[in-house]
């Protein structure tokens, strides 16, 4: 009898135990909150935090207020970074080897999972390329399709881990685009190298050294004169790059790898660049934002990030003029085409809301390239709807 | 406002204790009642007011009720309208997409109707207020008179959106007198915390999962990942519904509220009958009691016994949602209900239990897989490709499912039976040192889990070249 009153005697005193705990947690955590001020901005994630909504009766009616203030208080949450470090590190723990589509690879590596086609876009996409070559018979279009890290560097995944088959999504974007775009086979140039550096361990993008290869395939297809060209030296720019990938996953978070320039070598000639920015209004001597190395995204570096339109003049003794239509990571291989260019205006579709056709007509467009890496391109909305533009109107 | 949510656990959550423990006794209703207005109104700022409507019309016709009773059929005509009006409410709002598109599909119609949002758990109160309406009716409770504690009675926030369906005779007598102490808090607290790493750890990683397989296309499924991906979604909906109840008792034991269990470790059930005494109780017992036994139980010929169970049956698979799907997967379990209890009851008993129990964990697998298709033609073909018709019985991205969620998949394995937490208490509970520091410990760490996981969720990196 006396045993089972001290049991339950036990038990209440746990149980109050518990209740002070719980308590005592909730406590801390508001109290932390209360005294923890709010951020405009965070790094880790690259984009603004909510703030505080205010109170209206249209936003409580139409229940905007209440997402606002949720949205608010777990972005503004306290140690919000620690947070996110704890629960990455549990599920790494646990057996997770990807989180938010990326997987946490083989030496440090970070691989963006392969994205599925949107089959029905892609479709109009390519129709769009075709029928845009197919308006300018006289002047080439070269389609640059780049394979992501996880397709080339198939060997650094997490073990059992699978994609979809990149190789085959290619196989059939060539076909669909048919002989009159000319395919330049990035793909199989960067797994002759797929050893070596050619994609960031921490971001989604390439490295200036992949690019550099990618050109040299690029140089053979548009029958750039490349013995004619400089020599190129390669300058790192930074040693603290951890990407966006990192980021996304929340691994390696720690992990700092260098960014690399290739500038060309001492005594070679080599053309004057002026950069302008169409939209922006704005010029500059460089195709390198040496500002952007002090924010997060260190890749920004080239180019100065994506723009609109950028029309590219250069001092090279030739009258050729590319357009570049592209995403993200023809930045860091522009550099290697100035030589060979009087001028390259690079558009990117996804800000772009100009009439690309008057850009052909009125700048004596000597060759087109198409520059995309998978990812961005099977998942691409824009790009039709800027090749279309005049049909429209 | 989910519990499950960072405004929930750290701004409405701690308001409402403090203000529930400062005011005096008498208040402490009104404050509880105030709160679950708001807690509603936070989600559903515009169908707040049809529950408070609803509200209003059950507390006039029970009264009514009770005013006619012993007056033979003046309280039965008003015990019949306020049924028909509840479940014409209940009907226009949940059923009538799934009515009229089921109506222009068979006749050569096409009624026109505008979609509307399905008003947080109103299959839960509407079924709580029936209780009351019926209990009232039929003597079994008086009539309430104190509108603020009926009202209190049909919004509590613990049970609003998910359950447990709390019988009006269950929380009568709660409502007026009830007893709030540490130990209470403490044991609630426990429970919330208990529900919320169900949720948040096991729930939540398993529906991950569950939707990694079916975004593969059918090309991709092995039978292996298909097997995968059913496991997770039934973890997943176990896991966030006991998740969900168990947060529920949680909480209404911190406001000295003692509800009744919702789940008892269904999937150890060893056949479809005792599955169902285990899993989501309050339904089951609600359907029991007020439409399975009024229509005459088992104490009838077999006929109509056959009648009554598929008639609860497709109610039951009804009240999950408004689709056919749903139809189908209540008709499922009635009718292995009836070949259980008429031709297969004697042979289950001389087989193995370890046989049984595979067969009773096939058999509800299989039901989830009508729960989770969007359409009978999907559920069709989730199910061929379990039963070899995916691309190979082995695939690598089923062993990668398979081995990156090897700690998920023991966790919640283990969380399914009673063994864990039978074995903690008894550990606990037990005379020794530092037992109440161990349990804080472990409590402690589950509950920053949780906390850490919640924040992640919103986390959510901007990736300039994307949109």
């Amino acid at each position: 009898m006396k045993r089972k009153s001290d049991r339950r005697k036990r038990k209440v005193q746990i149980k109050k135990t518990a209740a002070l705990l719980f308590l005592g947690m909730l406590a801390a955590v508001c109290l932390v909150n209360l005294i923890h001020s709010d951020k405009e901005f965070s790094d880790r994630e690259n984009r603004m935090l909510e703030q505080k909504p205010s109170l209206t009766v249209t936003g409580v009616t139409s229940g905007r207020y209440m997402k606002q203030y949720e949205s608010y208080k777990s972005d503004q949450f306290a140690a919000r970074n620690l947070w996110v470090t704890l629960k990455t590190n549990t599920d790494l723990l646990m057996g997770k080897r990807d989180s938010n589509g990326v997987f946490k690879g083989k030496d440090s590596y970070l691989l963006e999972d392969i994205a599925k086609p949107d089959e029905d876009q892609m479709k109009e996409n390519i129709e769009a390329i075709k029928a845009f070559e197919e308006s300018y018979v006289d002047i080439p279009v070269y389609f640059a399709l780049v394979p992501n890290a996880a397709n080339v560097m198939s060997g650094k995944l997490p073990g059992l881990a699978e994609t979809e088959d990149q190789g085959r999504q290619f196989e059939s974007i060539r076909k669909e685009l048919g002989d009159e775009v000319s395919w330049v086979d990035v793909q199989t140039t960067l797994k002759k190298h797929k050893d070596e550096n050619i994609y960031y361990r921490t971001d989604h993008h390439w490295t200036t050294l992949g690019a550099s290869y990618a050109y040299e395939e690029l140089a053979k297809a548009m029958g750039l004169d490349t013995a004619d060209g400089p020599k190129w030296e390669r300058y790192a720019v930074s040693n603290d790059f951890n990407g966006t990938l990192s980021a996304t996953s929340g691994y390696e978070q720690g992990y700092r790898e260098p960014i690399y320039i290739y500038a060309p070598e001492k005594g070679e000639k080599s053309p004057d660049v002026t950069v302008s920015y169409v939209d922006e209004q704005r010029k500059s001597a460089s195709l390198y934002d040496s500002s952007k190395l002090k924010e997060k995204d260190q890749y920004a570096l080239f180019l100065g990030g994506n723009y609109s339109m950028i029309d590219i003049k250069t001092t090279a003794d030739t009258s050729n003029r590319l357009l570049l239509v592209k995403d993200s990571y023809a930045n860091c291989l522009v550099p290697f085409l100035t030589p060979f260019f009087r001028e390259i205006i690079i558009i990117d579709p996804r800000y772009y809301y100009g009439d690309i056709h008057q850009v052909m007509d009125e700048n004596n467009i000597t060759s087109v390239l198409f520059l995309y890496n998978g990812n961005t391109f099977v998942e691409d909305n824009s790009i039709s709807g800027v090749l279309k533009n005049n049909e429209t109107e | 406002m989910l519990f499950s949510s960072i405004v929930f656990l750290f701004t409405f959550l701690p308001i409402i204790l403090i203000l529930y423990y400062i005011v005096p006794r008498p208040f402490k209703n009104p404050v509880l009642l105030a709160g679950s207005l708001i807690f509603y109104a936070w989600g559903e700022p515009f169908y707040i007011f049809l529950m408070i409507l609803s509200i209003l019309f059950n507390y006039i016709s029970g009264l009514d009720i009770a005013r006619h009773l012993g007056h033979g059929h003046k309280a039965r005509r008003s015990l019949i309208f306020n049924i028909v009006v509840n479940l014409c409410i209940l009907g226009f709002f949940k059923y009538e997409g799934f009515v009229l598109d089921s109506i222009n599909a068979v006749l050569p119609v096409d009624i026109p109707y505008r979609e509307l949002a399905l008003p947080i758990g109103i299959s839960f109160y509407t079924f709580q207020t029936l209780s009351y309406i019926i209990d009232v009716y039929r003597g079994n409770v008086r009539a309430q008179r104190n509108l603020s504690d009926f009202a209190l009675y049909v919004s509590m926030f613990p049970q609003l959106i998910a359950g447990p369906i709390v019988k009006y005779a269950d929380i009568q007598r709660q409502l007026r007198i009830r007893q709030e102490s540490w130990a209470r808090f403490g044991d609630g607290a426990l429970f919330f915390i208990r529900g919320l790493s169900k949720k948040v750890l096991i729930a939540n990683t398993s529906g991950m999962v569950f939707m990694k397989v079916t975004e593969l296309g059918a090309a991709q499924t092995s039978t292996l990942t298909a097997w995968i991906g059913c496991a997770a979604y039934t973890f997943q909906i176990y896991f966030d519904f006991s998740g969900y109840s168990d947060m529920a008792v949680g909480l209404g034991e911190m406001f000295g509220f003692q509800f009744l269990k919702n789940f008892d470790y269904p999937y150890i059930s060893k056949s479809i009958t005792e599955f169902w005494r285990r899993w989501h109780i309050s339904l089951s017992s609600w359907f029991r009691e007020y439409v399975y036994i009024p229509l005459g139980g088992n104490r009838v010929s077999v006929m109509k016994h056959v009648r009554n169970i598929l008639v609860v049956w497709l109610l039951t698979g009804l009240w999950h949602g408004a689709s056919w799907n749903f139809v189908m997967w209540g008709l499922y379990y009635g009718i292995l209900l009836i070949i259980e209890k008429y031709v297969l009851g004697r042979v289950l008993d001389r087989i193995p239990g370890i046989l049984r129990h595979a067969y009773c964990i096939v058999l509800v697998m299989i039901g989830w897989v009508f729960f989770f298709s969007p359409t009978l033609g999907n559920a069709v073909q989730y199910l061929k490709l379990m039963f070899g018709g995916g691309s190979g019985i082995v695939d690598k991205e089923g062993l990668y499912l398979l081995v990156t969620n090897l700690v998920l998949w023991a966790a919640a394995l283990v969380g399914s039976t009673p063994a864990v937490h039978t074995l903690y208490e008894r550990i606990i509970y037990r005379d020794g040192k530092n037992r109440a520091a161990i349990n804080c410990a472990v409590y402690g760490v589950l509950f920053l889990l949780c906390i850490a996981y919640l924040v992640t969720e919103t986390y959510n990196p901007f990736l300039y070249f994307r949109f």
